[in-house]
């Protein structure tokens, strides 16, 4: 055992034996490990957040359908649906696509029956809208900061209604950290809702909250039994519903289940890192080989100097994991995700003005480790045994 | 010189060890108090959102997969069509389409026998 922990020893000395070369090949792996390090946590942040919003969401979410498309689903399905055993509440919804300000900003709008707000909440600075004369608003933080919002402003009219458009007014705006989906978020009343978008009588779905148990059932019985005629032709619409288990499910499975371009671009990444870290540990390195060389013709066998490679590896890989995570936590949490996360985040700007949802998990890191020890021992110890496998005169020449 | 640098660098590496586990412990925690908070707002907009997108514009999917079951620009089975979405583009959270539940269940369907 002795005889191990010195030969390892021997491999944290050769860290020291190359300053330079140990300091370029841990760069290259932290500039490797860093973005893919970036991209898994914000993943696993989104992730997470999505997962809250479909556990704290409704237990199903009714729909129209037509043409096998989502289609809004007349307001008279509440009542319908709210006399199915084992139904407890049925919510309608309004959800929709705005565009507001000069810059022709997107935004989502929703609209909610003002019956089921809270009197008050934490995660608005202001208050939740009421029923009135005017458009009540709830902004979110990018928008806010987007079209230069406060509470108390006064928007114009930016949709049209047959009927008559009224002026909004701003009484709250999102906290920047509570969501990333507030960032572009308008939250209403049902009504102002349905105004804004000129559909009275119509919502894009239906939250429903079953009784334990009776999920499946109210499924069941809301597919086969509610249906909707509409226009003149009487044309059926069909109702849709998604669970809260179908919705968790299109979630990835766990870490490694990560599709999408990000994923080829860094199997390409460490596919040529590979061939930068074998530059750098010896390939184009005469000192090194001599050194083994001269280890060769002391007495040392090959799989002793492998070891040492090994160790040497071991604690170069250890480094660059740990400044890559570290750096990786900096970035997130105190820049805020500056740049990247608008890269990844369609939508979000160069500044966020939302707080970028992240999670620095245990199992990425463990990951990157590994990665970055898999990338320098592939580069290290081809060298090291290509030197270790010539005749020492050969390697020290 | 060659001691004094190996005990310079074995506790480097123990503090930069003890540096990225404190890292993550950190961040651990905040999100747990995110969380809490982000639970209020999901409440309050009876669940929102579930993909990377911030709004509408482009891929509902990408947005919530409430509000669209698929992507629109989904060109599969073309090698690689399921990315030419913009919002897919650069995705870091790749969800799976909604299935739709089987035409045995649906009202009025017709089967050939």
């Amino acid at each position: 055992m002795r005889y191990f922990i010195e030969i390892a020893r021997t491999g944290l000395t050769a860290v020291l034996l190359h300053p330079l070369r140990s300091v370029v090949t841990a760069v290259c792996v932290v500039v490797l490990m860093l973005p893919f390090l970036v991209g898994l946590a914000l993943s696993k942040g989104v992730e997470e957040e999505a997962r809250d919003s479909i556990r704290f969401g409704a237990d199903l979410y009714v729909s129209g359908d037509q043409f096998g498309r989502r289609v809004p689903v007349p307001l008279e399905a509440v009542n319908r649906i709210r006399k199915i055993d084992g139904v407890l509440e049925v919510t309608p919804r309004i959800v929709g696509s705005v565009v507001l300000g000069v810059e022709n900003e997107n935004a989502v709008l929703v609209g909610m029956p003002v019956e089921r707000f809270p009197p008050a909440v934490n995660c608005v600075d202001g208050r939740l809208p009421r029923t009135g004369n005017r458009n009540e608003l709830v902004v979110g933080a990018e928008l806010a900061r987007r079209l230069k919002l406060h509470v108390g402003d006064l928007l114009p009219p930016f949709y049209h209604n047959p009927k008559g458009d009224r002026i909004s007014e701003v009484v709250g705006l999102f906290d920047s950290d509570v969501s990333l989906w507030q960032a572009r978020l308008i939250l209403t009343s049902f009504d102002t809702a349905a105004e804004i978008f000129d559909q009275p009588g119509l919502a894009t779905d239906l939250l429903v909250e079953c009784r334990s148990g009776y999920q499946e059932s109210v499924t069941s019985t809301i597919q086969r039994g509610i249906a909707f005629s509409q226009g003149p032709a009487n044309a059926a619409i069909r109702t849709r519903v998604t669970s809260r288990e179908e919705l968790q499910a299109t979630l990835p499975a766990g870490v490694l289940h990560r599709g999408g371009i990000f994923n080829l671009h860094f199997v390409l990444a460490f596919a040529v890192g590979i061939p930068v870290v074998l530059v750098t540990s010896g390939l184009g390195l005469p000192e090194r080989r001599r050194e083994v060389g001269i280890l060769k013709a002391t007495g040392w066998q090959t799989d002793e100097i492998l070891l040492r490679s090994a160790v040497e590896s071991f604690v170069l890989s250890l480094a660059a994991a740990c400044i890559a995570i570290l750096l990786a936590f900096v970035w997130l949490q105190w820049l805020n995700g500056y740049w990247i996360a608008s890269l990844f985040l369609n939508g979000v700007d160069t500044i966020p003005a939302l707080r970028v949802p992240f999670h620095l998990a245990p199992v990425p890191a463990l990951l990157s480790f590994l990665l970055s020890f898999v990338l320098v021992m592939t580069g290290t110890l081809y060298s090291s045994w290509r030197a270790a496998t010539v005749a020492p005169i050969e390697a020290m020449r | 010189m060659t001691t004094k640098g190996l005990a310079l660098l074995s506790y480097g590496l123990l503090f930069l060890t003890i540096g990225a586990a404190a890292a993550l412990a950190v961040g651990d925690w905040s999100n747990q108090v995110r969380q809490a908070r982000g639970r209020e707002f999901q409440q309050l907009v009876g669940g929102l959102g579930t993909g990377p997108a911030v709004s509408l514009s482009g891929c509902g999917f990408s947005f919530d997969a409430r509000l669209s079951a698929g992507c629109q620009f989904d060109l599969e089975p073309i090698p690689g069509g399921v990315y030419f979405c913009p919002e897919h583009g650069c995705s870091i959270l790749d969800c799976s389409p909604l299935r739709p539940r089987s035409v045995e269940h649906q009202p009025d369907h017709a089967l050939l026998h």
